[in-house]
């Protein structure tokens, strides 16, 4: 629900040269399985979810790949339902990769559709050479089921022409008078926005206050007191937020200078920076939790490469997402795309290390944030909590009522998926 | 199957309430109802009708002319909370926009090609059953129509998951052509039972003489029957085209969410969604895919309603 | 009616037979087959899901019962509120229209008409760019008129508000469809007989009710109703303006207040964004769906003369 967010237009010379350095730094990096011998030759179709100028930036590696064995053909298809990849394998028609967010891992796994790497990557191979987080994600039910390709967090972007760093709010309660103090002084403008009931924006206060929207044995916590809390403590924006805000007005309010910062991942700044000015946009922590002495943590996510069941070779396939997660070429790919690599060495490279605003997201990663699980039960939260949410946010119920009909509702969920699983 | 919009089940309407609607006031009964009216009107005041018919109007066109300004209208000036109703700084940037930047002409040609598989494969296929179904008698015929008739019922969203796995084993999943194959399902039940209304109009001494005459069923069909019925057919094919142009939710979970295999709802919805899109986008790229059907509509509707004419003889 | 042999009848219905099995009936039957299996994403790949007879339907009915009643009931009320009011609307409309001393007829006319000429979709989300909060015309027309900058409607967030924006957004689209039936059928009334009846004494209203009326209803009532079953199946007017929202409640299966029938199937199958699908609770839902359809339809069956088609 939050990997549709559109991609902006990336610069030319970025993607130029993720293509030389690609082009330079290929041969050494391939092929990082010793013992298997890998068979360079025939096709590999991969679904994904890139569009627009992130697929551009990602077919420069794929076209490198291609370029350094020749008789690889690599095919794309932006496809993502997992209800239609399932499909697609057990017809024998299915990809032999799927690039997916790392909360689909649970499930995918569980149905079959994605196999086990672990003869190929090791978790403790897999630890060595990706960050902390970005392992965890891939690993499910004691097995490795993919390679991590990016990394993605929530953070506070701000107008540098409207604020300066020093006002912004370093706790929950400073950010709610922030707000309001803002809106006194510029009527018609507003001091933070974000997109208020969508779960995947709201999840860092449910974990700084002490929820947990899922664990990994389907248990939630939504309807805690701690929930409440952090139902409640959103909901009081209402009295000076837009009424009907959304990701589609937030991102339109920032843009007109309308909001002086903003709620948003990396998938996002491009955009405000062609908006504002990339000087002008500057960024900032999510603050910490008053009653809890806790930082506001949203989910630490991302996308990975799975392998499916279909694969037809999947040494040769391995090989590709090594490569492509490579230092050197994620280090590029990032520093042109914005998004965190999930490789430690692309991490420390200098394009990253210069760049403010994979900075500021690794500084976010490091200040707050929970892996985001990738259990199946996961899947059972968004919605009974994203209309929770809104219920509360529009006054039809209290956050306590709202919370707990959602989580009856998530314990349904899991509960039926408890026994899919067992029958 | 598909979402038939109102327009689609006009010809139903029309089709089904026979005499009443197409009984056309001869023009020179014109006058005479012109003067009752005069009279039983009398006390009536002219003036509200005027004021009501321009509410009206206003109610039918403002939301029009309001997207219409926008089209022409700088992005930033409305993302305001004024109302404005003429654009500051006309501009073309929306169109330009919508048809460099996004793949607008794609998905017109997306739209056209499921709408028009969709249509072909249906029109083929309804029309040699809807003459079997007018003019032999057999056992199970009457089954059989009561039976098309329910399916007209079965709208193609609630047996998503079957097309799903049809699709998958033709290789055909996430493509306009799939996309279309389930178009036509809808259209090939609607087809039969439109078409065999109008075959039942033709008097049946059509093939009993040529028959006398020495040809055969099948050569009666092909060179007398379809051509007379080519009216039917080609209102038909209309329809369904028209069916899928609007048709939204199958062409959302079937096809590949990659931009560039959308068809127009989608795409349109998408640019609607796009967290970055500012209106003035959609509104241009809503003028462009409304204007040529709204054009269209307004030259056809005097075949529709034949008869139902609206002053034309003042227009 | 021809006499042919049966080779002949079956070479024309064949094709045609075959299609509809293959496109049509295949996928009911297999949505009714679905509904008595236990299948999920967890064991769609092994094919270790098997028949569990009627237990999806027990599930069904037990968990959303009583929100499907519900959802079946705001979908009633749609419809007749929405029907009632574009009926009236397209008649009093075709009536002024009609009447004699009205100028202008042909621009009235086309003017009038516009609304049926935009594809359905577009229809929606114009209507949606309308309602918006803080950038839509109608809200800035309240802050206009009230002088109150932070004034407006909340169309699309609260329930009440949200169901009237869609019942105007269908007025719109559908009250020309009923204005054009009932000018061909204002046309074609007998003068004399109009004539004859107020010679009679009888009033405006009397001759209304007692002469255009029974004279107008052969048009309008097929037309009425056909227009309600296409209402009861609508979805993309409603979902491209409020996707069955506003929630009002964290229960999912709660229905939002603009969840109709079709926007509420729709959500079944998009299964919350949820990746776990069970596949025999969703196929349930739709033979449900299926058969109020299918009741719906064969009730009006009555009304028309489709039946009386069948039997030609």
């Amino acid at each position: 629900m939050f990997s549709q967010f559109s991609k902006r237009a990336l610069g030319l010379t970025a993607v130029l040269a993720v293509a030389t350095t690609l082009l330079l730094t290929a041969c050494g990096s391939s092929g990082g399985n010793s013992g298997n011998t890998v068979d360079f030759s025939g096709t590999l179709t991969i679904w994904h979810d890139w569009s627009g100028a992130y697929l551009t930036a990602k077919q420069q590696i794929v076209q490198a790949y291609e370029h350094l064995h020749p008789n690889v053909h690599i095919t794309l298809v932006n496809q993502t339902d997992d209800t239609k990849t399932e499909n697609a394998v057990k017809a024998g028609t299915g990809p032999d990769i799927v690039q997916d967010p790392v909360d689909h891992v649970g499930t995918l796994a569980a149905a079959g559709v994605i196999v086990p790497i672990d003869q190929y990557e090791s978790a403790s191979a897999l630890t060595s050479t990706y960050t902390q987080t970005a392992s965890q994600s891939v690993q499910y039910g004691g097995h490795v089921y993919g390679i991590p390709e990016v990394t993605e967090i929530l953070t506070i972007m701000y107008n540098k022409k409207l604020l300066t760093a020093d006002q912004l709010p370093k706790t929950t309660d400073d950010m709610f008078t922030f707000e309001k103090t803002y809106s006194q002084q510029h009527p018609g403008s507003y001091g933070i926005v974000w997109d208020v009931n969508n779960v995947y924006d709201d999840a860092g206060f449910f974990y700084g206050y002490g929820a947990v929207l899922m664990d990994g044995n389907g248990n939630s916590t939504v309807s805690s007191q701690a929930g409440i809390n952090a139902d409640t403590y959103i909901a009081q924006y209402n009295s000076v937020l837009p009424k009907d805000i959304n990701g589609q007005t937030a991102t339109a309010l920032f843009n007109e200078g309308k909001a002086a910062a903003i709620i948003d991942g990396p998938w996002a700044y491009t955009g405000y920076g062609q908006a504002i000015g990339a000087d002008n946009l500057g960024f900032a922590t999510l603050p910490v939790v008053n009653s809890t002495n806790t930082p506001v943590e949203p989910f630490v996510g991302g996308k990975a490469f799975m392998l499916t069941k279909n694969a037809k070779n999947p040494a040769l396939a391995i090989d590709f997402m090594k490569f492509f997660t490579n230092a050197s070429n994620q280090a590029t790919m990032c520093a042109s795309t914005g998004e965190i690599p999930s490789n430690i060495a692309a991490g420390q490279d200098p394009k990253i290390t210069s760049n403010t605003a994979i900075s500021a997201f690794v500084q976010q990663v490091k200040t707050g944030g929970v892996p985001f699980p990738n259990t199946p039960y996961m899947g059972e939260v968004w919605t009974p909590l994203q209309k929770a949410l809104t219920a509360v946010w529009n006054g039809s119920e209290t956050p306590q009522a709202a919370l707990s009909q959602a989580q009856t509702t998530i314990n349904q969920g899991v509960q039926q998926i408890k026994q899919a699983q067992g029958g | 199957m598909n979402e038939q919009p109102v327009s689609a089940a006009s010809i139903k309407a029309v089709t089904a309430t026979g005499t009443a609607t197409k009984t056309v006031a001869i023009t020179g009964e014109r006058a005479g109802v012109a003067s009752l009216f005069r009279r039983f009107r009398k006390n009536s005041s002219l003036a509200g009708i005027y004021v009501f018919l321009g509410l009206m109007t206003i109610f039918a066109l403002f939301p029009l002319y309001y997207v219409l300004q926008a089209s022409f209208n700088a992005t930033q000036a409305l993302i305001t909370t004024n109302l404005q109703l003429v654009p500051t700084h006309p501009t073309l940037a929306n169109y330009q926009y919508v048809i460099q930047q996004e793949p607008f002409l794609r998905w017109l040609l997306n739209s056209i090609i499921a709408c028009g598989v969709a249509t072909l494969i249906a029109l083929i296929c309804a029309t040699s059953g809807a003459y079997a179904l007018a003019r032999f008698r057999f056992r199970g015929r009457q089954v059989s129509l009561l039976f098309l008739f329910a399916l007209q019922t079965f709208p193609g969203l609630l047996a998503i998951y079957a097309y799903y796995d049809i699709l998958t084993l033709l290789h055909l999943d996430g493509t306009i052509i799939g996309l279309s194959l389930v178009y036509a399902a809808g259209n090939i039940v609607f087809g039969v039972w439109n078409i065999k209304g109008y075959f039942d109009t033709l008097p049946i001494e059509l093939e009993e003489a040529a028959r006398v005459d020495g040809a055969s069923y099948f050569t009666t069909f092909m060179r007398i029957i379809l051509p007379l019925a080519a009216p039917a057919l080609a209102a038909s094919a209309l329809f369904m085209f028209i069916g899928g142009w609007n048709e939204f939710v199958l062409a959302k979970l079937i096809l590949n969410p990659d931009n560039n295999s959308l068809t127009v709802p989608v795409g349109l919805f998408q640019l609607q969604q796009d967290q970055y899109t500012p209106w003035g986008y959609f509104a241009a790229a809503s003028v462009l895919v409304s204007l040529p059907l709204m054009a269209l509509f307004l030259y056809l509707q005097r075949f529709f309603r034949s008869g139902l004419t609206i002053g034309s003889v003042k227009g | 009616m021809l006499r042919v042999s049966r080779m002949t009848i079956a070479a024309y219905l064949l094709p045609t037979f075959l299609v509809i099995a293959l496109i049509d009936l295949y996928p009911i039957f297999y949505t009714f087959n679905l509904s008595f299996t236990n299948k999920s994403t967890f064991n769609t790949l092994d094919n270790s899901y098997h028949y569990i007879g009627v237990k999806n339907y027990q599930y069904v009915l037990q968990q959303t019962g009583g929100d499907f009643v519900q959802v079946l009931l705001i979908t009633a009320f749609y419809v007749v509120v929405c029907v009632a009011l574009f009926a009236f609307l397209g008649l009093i409309t075709a009536m002024a229209v009609n009447h004699p001393r009205v100028r202008g007829k042909g621009f009235w006319g086309n003017a009038l008409i516009l609304p049926w000429t935009v594809p359905t979709f577009v229809t929606a989300l114009i209507w949606k760019f309308l309602y918006n909060y803080n950038f839509g015309p109608l809200n800035q027309i309240i802050r206009l008129v009230t002088h109150n900058a932070s004034a407006g409607i909340l169309w699309l967030d609260q329930p009440t508000p949200a169901f009237i924006a869609v019942v105007i957004a269908n007025i719109w689209m559908s009250y020309p469809f009923f204005m054009v039936i009932s000018l061909g059928a204002l046309q074609s009334i007998p003068a004399d007989l109009l004539e004859a009846a107020q010679v009679d004494g009888a009033s405006g209203w009397q001759r209304f009710r007692y002469i255009m009326l029974p004279l107008l209803r052969p048009a309008l009532l097929p037309a009425t109703i056909l227009s309600a079953i296409t209402t009861f199946q609508m979805f993309n007017t409603v979902y491209l303006i409020t996707a069955g929202g506003p929630f009002t409640s964290g229960n999912i299966n709660n229905p939002g207040a603009t969840e109709f029938l079709m926007v509420y199937m729709f959500d079944r199958i998009q299964n919350n964004g949820n990746f776990f699908v069970n596949y025999g609770h969703i196929a349930t839902v739709a033979v449900l769906v299926f058969i109020v359809l299918f009741a719906l339809t064969m009730m009006s069956l009555r009304f028309t003369n489709l039946a009386r088609e069948t039997k030609r």
